[in-house]
């Protein structure tokens, strides 16, 4: 079990190009935090950074209160699952997972014993005479799983290990992965693009764009309560909808306005927002927050638009709708299976006020 | 389930196909074996007449012995046992293994390791070293024979085994060097960074990662430099001086020639005895031979 500050933390690299910037995060003991963004947002780089695999150009990098800046990757008593898995493919499953312990000088024995252990929890044990390229995709990031856990590090440090596999593969991995964390309760880094991955994992999510990081909590707080519109939009598929606007006042009233789009503030927010009046903002709303009239949950705030259905997406347990106002900004919505709605005809569907967003549109930053 | 396109099985070849297919292939062919003949013809005539009798070879050509009657009597491994004893080709093979093998792993130990080096360790001056390396391959070898001469007389090591060695030493390392940096620098970067933090030392990641994973490389080098080494006169004639105690094959040979210009029997027995390890070497290694032709020129 570790405790990893990161510090301060710039990457700069030699052709001048910032991939990390400032990057302050404390992550506790036996926590599994989840690095996520875009591809080259710098969470591959952070984490190569707490791995010793990169310098850092500024600030301090803390595993337990100790400064790892200069320190080898060999001396930090971390372990990294890389998304290629890098099995050493002249090695057996057994010698792979025996390898680090080997180099600690590791009476032979107890290498059997740890070995044999891991590759129970893992469910490999019929695999270790075998060779790497012997073993399926699954097979394969296991013993890469396997090859970290029976060192028992302070740390896990994992580079996308699921993006190699296929799609039902990789639902099942996610769990086993989860149950990991439990039984061991050590600290996981866990880097992925994926914001699936993400939410379901993590105990805390920090997103990162443009190696900048824009948000850390939970992955329940950061859904609902995202800082600003990156986060927001990464977050959560069907991506939120945005929308250009403006809030202007009507009578004792407060309005958002964009286009066509016409909604009435909720009373109680008035003076929340009132500073906002006359600058440009964005709207945003998620699209399980627009609602079909027919089949509206009770205990929303609902307010009522009309807008023409351009395609419908059957999925089974939910349809995914997309929509258009006659201004012809589209927005999709994401509707209870029974609401019957057909492409090409115009319907009314309910927005739920108490389910909103707004943002400043110059900074990018939610309003408060 | 049944695919929409049937597959064009072998059957379904047509007679057609398979004449066209040997017709667009017979030029390929007719060269490949046009060459093979004019290698081995040569190489079958040198062996015959290396156990024939020095009479018989003196008055026909070896292709005589295919004509009937064909009695074994007419060969004989006499010729062997003189050139072997009689004129020190057997202490000249001993000589050439004693020079070729550690002039063989001298250099690969040490273009191995400077080829980790240079692939995988950060250190200023890097680029540079392996640009001159590289350029070191486009130095002609008789350039150093004079400087390299002079400073083995005043060091002692002219006419000794060990200069041999640190002169092909010397020749083979560029061209060992940037073979084995290609192959190694090519490695997967996960491997390497996988065992430094897996707990691997950088002596370690070469031991257990590198080294096993380029034995392919390694291999194909030793094959290229032990052939060299094995054919090489100019060297061993350069350093070793006329030193007959420790004088290789090809020094021998080239005496034979002088000395005994009239013995073909000695000479073809001579010739094959010098040629034989390098057969062996390469039959035994021939995919290792081909994939170091390739190597540097294919990525992965």
């Amino acid at each position: 079990m570790a405790h990893i500050v990161f510090e301060q933390v710039t990457k700069e690299y030699d052709n001048g190009f910032v991939a990390v910037k400032d990057l302050n995060l404390d992550i506790s003991e036996d926590e599994f935090l989840v690095l996520v963004g875009p591809s080259g947002c710098g969470k591959t780089t952070s984490l190569r950074m707490l791995a010793g695999l990169e310098t850092i150009s500024q600030g301090h990098i803390y595993i337990d209160g100790k400064r790892v800046n200069e320190t080898l990757p060999r001396e930090r008593d971390i372990a990294m699952v890389f998304q290629s898995y890098a099995l050493y493919p002249h090695m057996s499953v057994f010698e792979n997972m025996a390898f680090s312990l080997q180099l600690q000088g590791t009476p032979k024995d107890d290498i059997q014993k740890c070995v044999h252990a891991a590759a129970t929890q893992l469910g490999i044990e019929e695999l270790l005479s075998r060779k790497p390229k012997q073993l399926s995709g699954g097979q394969r990031q296991r013993v890469a799983v396997g090859r970290a856990i029976v060192r028992n590090p302070a740390a896990f440090l994992m580079d996308e290990p699921l993006s190699n596999l296929d799609a039902k593969l990789r639902v099942q991995a996610r769990a086993e992965l989860s149950k990991l964390h439990t039984k061991l309760g050590t600290t996981f880094i866990y880097v992925t693009h994926d914001q699936v991955e993400a939410m379901t994992m993590g105990s805390r999510i920090a997103v990162m764009n443009k190696g900048i990081l824009q948000q850390v909590d939970t992955p329940q707080n950061l859904y609902d309560n995202p800082t600003n519109v990156f986060v927001a939009g990464f977050m959560g598929s069907p991506a939120m909808n945005f929308f250009d606007a403006e809030l202007k006042p009507k009578g004792d009233a407060l309005w958002i306005e964009s286009g066509t789009l016409k909604l009435p503030l909720p009373a109680e927010m008035r003076s929340r927002y009132q500073s906002h009046v006359g600058t440009p903002i964005i709207f945003g709303i998620r699209p399980e927050n627009i609602y079909n009239p027919q089949c509206s949950p009770p205990g929303i705030h609902p307010i009522d638009i009309k807008a023409t259905v351009c395609v419908v997406e059957m999925m089974g347990h939910e349809q995914i709708v997309y929509l258009a106002l006659a201004d012809g900004h589209e927005f999709l919505a994401r509707m209870d299976p029974r609401s019957r709605f057909i492409a090409g005809e115009t319907v009314r569907v309910s927005l739920d006020m108490n389910g909103f967003h707004l943002f400043d549109k110059a900074s990018g930053h939610v309003l408060t | 389930m049944t695919p929409l396109f049937k597959p064009r099985s072998p059957q379904s070849q047509t007679l057609i196909g398979r004449i066209e297919k040997l017709l667009t292939l017979a030029p390929v062919h007719i060269v490949v074996i046009a060459l093979a003949a004019i290698w081995t013809l040569p190489t079958a005539g040198l062996l015959i007449s290396s156990v024939r009798q020095p009479d018989a070879l003196l008055q026909t050509g070896w292709w005589t012995v295919f004509t009937p009657p064909l009695e074994a009597g007419q060969f004989h491994l006499g010729n062997y046992v003189d050139v072997l004893t009689g004129q020190g080709m057997g202490q000249a093979f001993l000589n050439s293994l004693i020079i070729a093998i550690p002039a063989t792993v001298m250099p690969i130990a040490i273009a191995t390791f400077a080829a980790y080096a240079l692939a995988w360790m950060q250190f200023p001056g890097r680029q540079l070293l392996f640009v001159m390396i590289v350029g070191l391959l486009v130095v002609p070898l008789q350039m150093t024979l004079i400087p390299v001469l002079r400073a083995y007389n005043s060091l002692g090591l002219a006419g000794t085994f060990l200069g041999v060695w640190l002169a092909h030493t010397g020749y083979g390392m560029p061209l060992g060097i940037y073979l084995l940096r290609n192959y190694i620098g090519n490695l997967p970067r996960d491997l390497i960074e996988a065992a430094a933090v897996d707990g691997a030392s950088h002596l370690k990641i070469f031991t257990r990662i590198v080294v096993p994973l380029s034995m392919p490389a390694i291999a194909s080098f030793a094959v290229f430099q032990f052939l060299w080494v094995w054919n090489d006169l100019l060297v061993a004639l350069v350093y070793l001086g006329g030193n007959q105690q420790v004088a290789p094959v090809t020094l021998v040979l080239r005496n034979l020639v002088g000395d005994r210009g009239q013995d073909w029997h000695l000479l073809t027995a001579g010739a094959f005895i010098s040629m034989i390890v390098p057969l062996l070497v390469f039959f035994a290694l021939q995919r290792y031979f081909v994939r170091g032709l390739l190597a540097g020129s294919v990525k992965g």
